[in-house]
């Protein structure tokens, strides 16, 4: 395992020593600016990922990590510093530190990368969602359809079933937008039986990959639910209610319909408005 | 300006004497300058904002008391009778019921009366208007709490200061 990342740390390596020997004296600078800025925030995406793991797994990596930067971080630092050029000599214990950096990073995700290689996974939710909610920060969700198998409010009355794929989804849009759930209850029966699903699934938490247990929103109208969305101005909302999107279809940039079996899709036509059979669907 | 002066004065001493705790009110001139105050209003009790400060801004006319001060919300509000964005406060008694005899301490009262008793019918957020004249009191509850939370908590106090 450590004999193959050395391999593939030496093959970047040399790629990049070759680059730099043919290319044009004047693109080197910015390359090199550029470069050490891609390593800086790809060692910052790392530290972000590294979290959520286990500690000792985690400290592993890193171990791991290290014993290559040991190798070529110099390597990868003088190719850094030339590429640079003038640096001043004040920064250069700082260029040596963001070039080890750099080596640390490139060390953790060519080892991730090549374990997705291997499990041929082409792309992971997490991915997946990330490139669909490009440029989306604020999301706003009706429970009822897109989460769980409840349809209506008369339904909770029964208990909610949470969908078993909706949960994994949950956590990446919660991980990556500041995202609202918006439940529409009969009573205080309907709103306890949604907190306690969602609770159990352990999506409600201050965690990354939770939602904020304030951010869990419960209403008693449609009416009231449209209301909510346009006070919150998400960037995204989706729905199960038909009705709903075609309330919010002239004041929202973009519409998801989750559409009931057996049911039609709403306010086809508008440019702003997408229909999926479920949020699993919308997001493979 | 004179008037007004020698009434802010009297005002500030009324204030200085009373105790925060038994309002909910606190209220604090500019160091520099009397004719700016801001106030602080603890969350009504039973409403959604307890547990919340919120923070107004009050500026004095210099006609004052013969015309009303201009009050605005600077902590963002859920609320049929203040702009969400703006901060801006729809009563009465700030506009055409004014009445020299109120005080900068009553205005507040008046303003905490309004945070528990909002009035839907002529709205300046008309979502919180709707929710509450489509009768959707849960909704208005879930949402005004969130945003106390968001901005008026003590945390959220914190990370904006």
């Amino acid at each position: 395992m450590l004999q193959e990342l050395k391999r593939l740390l030496s093959l970047y390596y040399n790629k990049l020593y070759n680059y730099i020997l043919t290319a044009p004296p004047g693109s080197l600078q910015l390359t090199g600016v550029l470069g050490l800025a891609a390593l800086v925030i790809a060692y910052y995406q790392l530290r972000r990922d590294d979290a959520p793991s286990s500690s000792s797994s985690a400290e592993q990596q890193r171990q791991r990590a290290q014993q290559a930067a040991g190798r070529y971080g110099s390597g990868v630092g003088a190719a850094a510093a030339a590429a640079g050029g003038r640096l001043a000599a004040g920064s250069s214990a700082a260029a040596a530190a963001a070039a080890k950096a750099g080596a640390d990073a490139a060390g953790g995700a060519s080892s991730s990368g090549r374990q997705q290689e291997l499990s041929g996974d082409p792309m992971s939710l997490e991915r997946r969602v990330r490139s669909k909610l490009a440029g989306i920060r604020r999301v706003t969700i009706s429970s009822l359809g897109p989460l769980t198998e409840e349809w209506s409010s008369t339904d909770l009355q029964e208990g909610a079933n949470l969908r078993s794929e909706a949960a994994e989804l949950l956590r990446e849009l919660c991980a990556c937008a500041d995202t609202y759930i918006i439940t529409q209850v009969q009573d205080d029966v309907g709103q306890a039986v949604v907190t306690g699903a969602l609770e159990a699934a352990g999506l409600v938490g201050s965690q990354p990959g939770q939602l904020r247990p304030h951010r869990l929103l419960f209403c008693s109208t449609l009416d009231g639910k449209v209301s909510m969305v346009r006070q919150i101005e998400p960037d995204l909302h989706i729905d199960g209610s038909a009705k709903t999107i075609e309330d919010l279809k002239r004041f929202m940039p973009q519409l998801l319909h989750i559409v009931q079996p057996g049911s039609a899709a709403a306010a086809q036509g508008s440019p702003n408005v997408a229909s999926s059979s479920s949020l699993q669907a919308f997001f493979s | 300006m004179a008037t007004a002066r020698q009434r802010l004065l009297k005002e500030f001493k009324e204030v200085s004497r009373s105790k925060p705790n038994d309002t909910g009110i606190t209220l604090i001139p500019n160091e520099a300058n009397l004719f700016i105050w801001k106030a602080l209003l603890k969350g009504p009790t039973e409403t959604p904002f307890e547990g919340g400060t919120f923070e107004l801004s009050i500026n004095v006319p210099e006609q004052y008391p013969l015309v009303p001060p201009t009050v605005r919300f600077r902590t963002k509000i859920f609320h049929p009778n203040v702009h969400f964005k703006t901060g801006e406060i729809c009563l009465d008694i700030l506009k055409t019921a004014w009445s020299p005899a109120w005080t900068l301490h009553s205005v507040c009262q008046a303003v905490m009366a309004l945070m528990s008793d909002p009035a839907a019918d002529s709205p300046l957020n008309c979502d919180a208007g709707n929710l509450l004249r489509g009768g959707d009191q849960r909704g208005y509850n879930s949402m005004a709490k969130m945003y106390t939370i968001d901005y008026a908590s003590s945390s959220a106090a914190k990370a904006a200061a």
